[in-house]
């Protein structure tokens, strides 16, 4: 290897092994780096309530420092001249590698002068050791980085310091935030569930959304937070009321509140009352004879089990009563309209002599009794039901029936573009139109829509009727989705009275709206009481049951009477009328004399050159000032005060 | 001859020349070599120092050494340009015709001693620029080449100044160093008290020809300085500029001037003469710091705050070599 190849391999050699020991170094700058943030801030953290977030922050940073720190050192700038010159530096070599480098790449490399530094540079590299001169080992720095890291690691088992005022203002926040999600999540899921129809309302929804999502991100204290929801709630209030004001939907949500099956159920329900009444007959109205045929079947089916029983022949004459008896109640049952073919059987079974066979078809047709029983009440139940229903439109109407009678409108615009109804048909849809006009009048331009269809009507012209009826039917519709809307906000606004309410009381909304029951530490109990009557956070774990009390928000309750600072004076002690003396020392008794006091230092008496006021409040001062100091005997103190106010 | 035995031979001579020298000269090593580092580069000396330090007698012994003409020229008040120059004189010639000659003065010795020149007023002075930067002579309207190698060895005594001249600033940039005659140690007190005061003579040889220490002054010039070498001389000298960018705080604080480019030109070869001397084939900044004390010391000019706080020269001078880094980033990225 001539000698400039061996300068330029061991100069290259050098510089990469340069940068591996920057690489290495700086990995280790970096980790001491990063402990010693970590460690300060974890000390700032154990003292100072600086965020979990903030901690988190510095702890990636602290990761993320050796890897930096490591990229600077292996990516730093750096060439072989620099390297040369280094090796000069650190092996004293008095600039031959530089030299000749710079030599080499600028000089002739037939110059003598050339040749011989090269010869000499190499000649000085041929005793260096890159190993020991570029050593990979750990460096000192390496010291304070364990004792940074054991700081670190020690710090972890030490509590943090926190202030009572900072733990409660944190849990406030954390109740708020989390108050906040719900409530937004709440109004988000409203928003997706159903679509609401008015635009107030839709606005309403959105706005208690962004305050929820407000009250999550933003650091409120509870007034703001509180102040926030207020408002909102004011708002929504304000719009329920109008909506709740609204005559149809008044009408609508009392016919909701009753409970009436909905049109499809209703017609569903027809055809299945009707083939029950096909089944029962005449029995379906007649429950007393249904009871009287059971108790009877009740009783031949004891003489039955009885016969069964007695181990011998039956008694011939006992049998004849017995099918006799069952006899008479066939027929009974036949006049009632009852299929029981049981019956039948157990005669037969009867005159045959199958004793245990004719028991069997009697407990048979006992079943099929009960049976019937069960659906004549049924039946009974839902004619109820169906009488509540509005029987036509007028009614409909009348009882808020809103989407009920938006069917029958469609029936009726069904029926009227059909074409096919008789006159009479006809005729009889305009009365039921015409009665429905008036309670109509409170569903806006419901009733518009029915007087034009009446008029068509009246008109012959079937189809614009139809197409007034459907207008109609719309519009209620539109009614029946308001009253969604209603709800929605309804719930809505229960949403954010819960709201206020977990804020209010210092409760998460998980602890405050689903009432849970558990073991709670200390700060999870409610607070009993207003104010200073509070209990106090004693840490201990009690078990909570939410449900067992009323939540009550107390924040903004005022209640002077219990108010631990100021009067302690309780008033007169009441005696009993006979035990009230009437003339006491010291207390003024009606008519006697005034009881002189002499006040030190201004006398009133006489002439005066001050002024009146001067002198009354002359008096007065001296007056407070020998009661502060005890020298008015305490039986006088009132009255000898509202003696001088008088003055004034 | 090759170079590397150019190169050979130089150090022997070398070697040898202090060898002599150090026969008579007790210690003064650093004077020794500053005043042989000036000689191989063309240079010329101005030896500062009290009464009785050798000053004198390190020059003789020189002149001994070399095998070179010398003279000596005590510079006194009276002392005329003429008288160092030389003049013309009336001549008789064996036919009896009179006619102008040139006498030459002293100044035309390969070795000329200005013994105490600062005694000499500033127009005998001014007499030495002209020789020692051109190295010629111009009297009677006719210039008179020296012959090479020249190279003046100036004394001046710090000491005594009443009736003397200071030399001109242009003057002292002339002298490629300034060297400081200090004390002897007491090794050294007694080591001179042994040879002088105990009989045996010292004879002292000639080791070097003019022709010899011409081609040592062409050998120096031939020595490769790397850029980063050269590129730090050029700093040392750009911060003893006061008020410009690259001036340290010290020097904008006692400097009135700086030193003029000859101060970086005697920086290098004077460095080239120490690596050759050493026996290597480029300078190194070790040789450049080595060179900044004699060479830049009396091209400072201090101002009135550095003398009235007794702020020499060099000490400026070692606060300069510490502040000034060898190896800067933009040397690395320009090579």
């Amino acid at each position: 290897m001539s000698d400039e190849q061996l300068i330029q391999t061991t100069v290259s050699r050098a510089s990469m092994r340069r940068r591996l020991n920057w690489g290495w170094e700086g990995l280790w700058r970096g980790l001491l780096s990063g402990a010693i943030l970590w460690a300060v801030v974890l000390i700032f953290y154990k003292l100072f309530p600086i965020s979990e977030p903030t901690l988190h922050l510095a702890g990636k940073i602290a990761l993320g420092l050796p890897v930096l720190g490591a990229m600077v050192g292996l990516f730093r700038r750096s060439n072989e001249l620099a390297t040369a010159r280094w090796m000069d530096e650190k092996q004293g070599l008095k600039e031959r590698i530089s030299t000749a480098l710079e030599l080499k790449s600028t000089k002739d490399h037939g110059d003598r002068w050339t040749q011989l530094v090269l010869k000499d540079a190499a000649s000085s590299l041929g005793k260096i050791d890159l190993r020991r001169l570029l050593p990979f080992r750990v460096p000192r720095s390496s010291r304070w980085c364990i004792l940074a890291l054991a700081v670190g690691a020690g710090l972890g088992f030490v509590p943090e310091y926190r202030s009572d005022a900072y733990l409660e203002e944190k849990e406030e926040a954390d109740n708020i935030k989390e108050t906040g999600e719900y409530l937004a999540r709440f109004a988000k899921k409203q928003l997706q569930r159903r679509p609401i129809s008015m635009e107030e309302t839709r606005q309403a929804v959105e706005e208690i959304e962004e305050l929820g999502e407000h009250l999550s991100r933003a650091r409120l204290t509870r007034d703001s937070a509180l102040k926030d929801i207020a408002n909102v709630t004011e708002k929504v209030k304000e719009q329920l009321d109008g909506l709740e004001n609204d005559p149809a939907l008044k009408r609508m949500q009392r016919a909701a509140k009753m409970p009436t099956p909905s049109q499809g159920m209703a017609d569903g329900q027809q055809e299945k009352m009707e083939a029950m009444r096909e089944q029962l007959g005449d029995a379906a109205d007649q429950m007393d004879a249904m009871d009287k045929l059971q108790k009877a079947l009740d009783q031949l089916k004891a003489s039955a089990a009885g016969m069964k029983a007695a181990n011998g022949p039956p008694d011939p004459s006992l049998m004849n009563d017995l099918s006799e008896a069952l006899s008479d109640l066939a027929e009974q049952a036949e006049n009632l309209g009852l299929d029981m073919p049981n019956l039948e059987a157990a005669i037969n079974a009867l005159k045959s002599g199958q004793v245990g066979q004719m028991v069997k078809e009697m407990d048979m047709a006992t079943l099929d009794l009960n049976k019937m029983m069960e659906m004549a009440k049924a039946l009974q139940q839902m004619e109820m039901k169906r009488q509540e229903q509005g029987r036509d439109l007028a009614e409909q109407l009348e009882r808020g029936q809103a989407q009920s009678a938006a069917s029958r409108l469609l029936k009726m615009a069904k029926d009227l573009k059909s074409g096919k109804s008789t006159p009479e048909a006809m005729a009889k849809l305009a009365q039921e139109l015409a009665e429905a006009l008036k309670p109509a009048e409170n569903y806006g331009e419901v009733a518009e829509h029915l007087q034009k269809a009446l008029q068509k009507m009246q008109a012959s012209n079937g189809s614009e009727a139809a197409s007034e009826c459907e207008n109609a039917a719309a519009a209620l519709d539109d009614l029946v989705n308001q009253l969604g809307d209603l709800d929605m906000l309804k719930d809505q606004l229960k949403g954010l009275e819960t709201a206020s309410m977990c804020i209010g009381n210092g409760l998460g909304w998980g602890q405050c709206a689903s009432n849970k029951i558990g073991w709670k530490q200390g700060g999870g109990m409610r607070p009993q009481g207003v104010g200073t009557w509070a209990d106090n956070d004693d840490g201990t774990w009690r078990w909570i049951d939410y449900s067992q009390t009323r939540m009550v928000d107390n924040s903004g309750v005022q209640r002077p009477d219990m108010d631990s600072r100021g009067l302690s004076d309780r008033g007169q002690s009441q005696l009993p009328a006979g035990l009230i003396p009437d003339k006491v020392k010291g207390r003024f008794s009606e008519g006697g004399p005034m009881p002189s006091i002499p006040l030190k230092g201004l006398s009133i008496k006489g002439t005066s050159n001050i002024e009146y006021t001067e002198a009354v409040s002359g008096a007065q001062s001296g007056d407070q000032a020998s009661q502060n100091q005890d020298r008015v005997p305490r039986a006088y103190q009132n009255a000898v005060r509202s003696y001088f106010d008088d003055w004034q | 001859m090759s170079t590397e035995e150019q190169i050979t031979q130089f150090r022997e001579t070398y070697s040898a020349m202090r060898l002599e020298i150090g026969k008579m000269i007790v210690g003064h090593e650093e004077i020794v070599d500053g005043t042989l580092q000036a000689l191989l580069t063309g240079g010329h000396v101005l030896l500062e120092g009290v009464p009785g330090l050798g000053k004198t007698l390190l020059v003789r012994t020189l002149s001994e050494v070399l095998d070179l003409s010398f003279s000596r020229v005590q510079f006194t008040p009276d002392l005329m340009p003429a008288d160092i120059v030389g003049t013309n004189l009336v001549m008789e010639t064996p036919d009896g015709r009179r006619e102008f000659k040139f006498q030459h003065g002293p100044i035309f010795a390969h070795i000329v001693l200005a013994d105490e020149i600062n005694r000499a007023t500033p127009k005998t002075q001014s007499a030495m620029l002209e020789a020692m930067q051109e190295k010629s002579v111009t009297a009677g309207g006719e210039m008179r080449k020296l012959a090479p190698p020249f190279f003046v060895l100036a004394t001046q005594n710090p000491i005594d100044q009443e009736g003397t001249y200071p030399l001109p600033e242009a003057q002292l940039d002339r002298f490629l160093f300034k060297l400081v005659v200090g004390y002897p140690s007491e090794a050294e007190l007694t080591e001179v008290l042994n040879r002088t005061t105990e009989g045996a003579d010292i004879t002292i040889n000639s080791i070097a020809t003019a022709d010899q220490i011409l081609s040592m002054q062409q050998l120096v010039r031939e020595v490769p300085v790397a850029s980063h070498v050269k590129n730090f001389a050029v700093r040392l000298v750009l911060a003893t500029h006061p008020g410009t960018e690259t001036a340290l705080p010290i020097t904008d604080q006692f400097l009135r001037f700086g030193s003029s480019p000859r101060g970086a030109q005697a920086l290098v070869l004077a460095g080239k003469v120490k690596a050759l001397s050493e026996g290597r084939f480029n300078v190194s900044f070790d040789d450049i710091e080595a060179a900044a004390r004699p060479a830049l010391r009396h091209r400072l000019i201090p101002n009135f705050e550095a003398e009235a706080e007794g702020v020499t020269t060099d000490h400026m001078i070692e606060q300069i070599l510490s502040e000034v880094p060898r190896n800067i980033e933009s040397d690395v990225v320009a090579s």
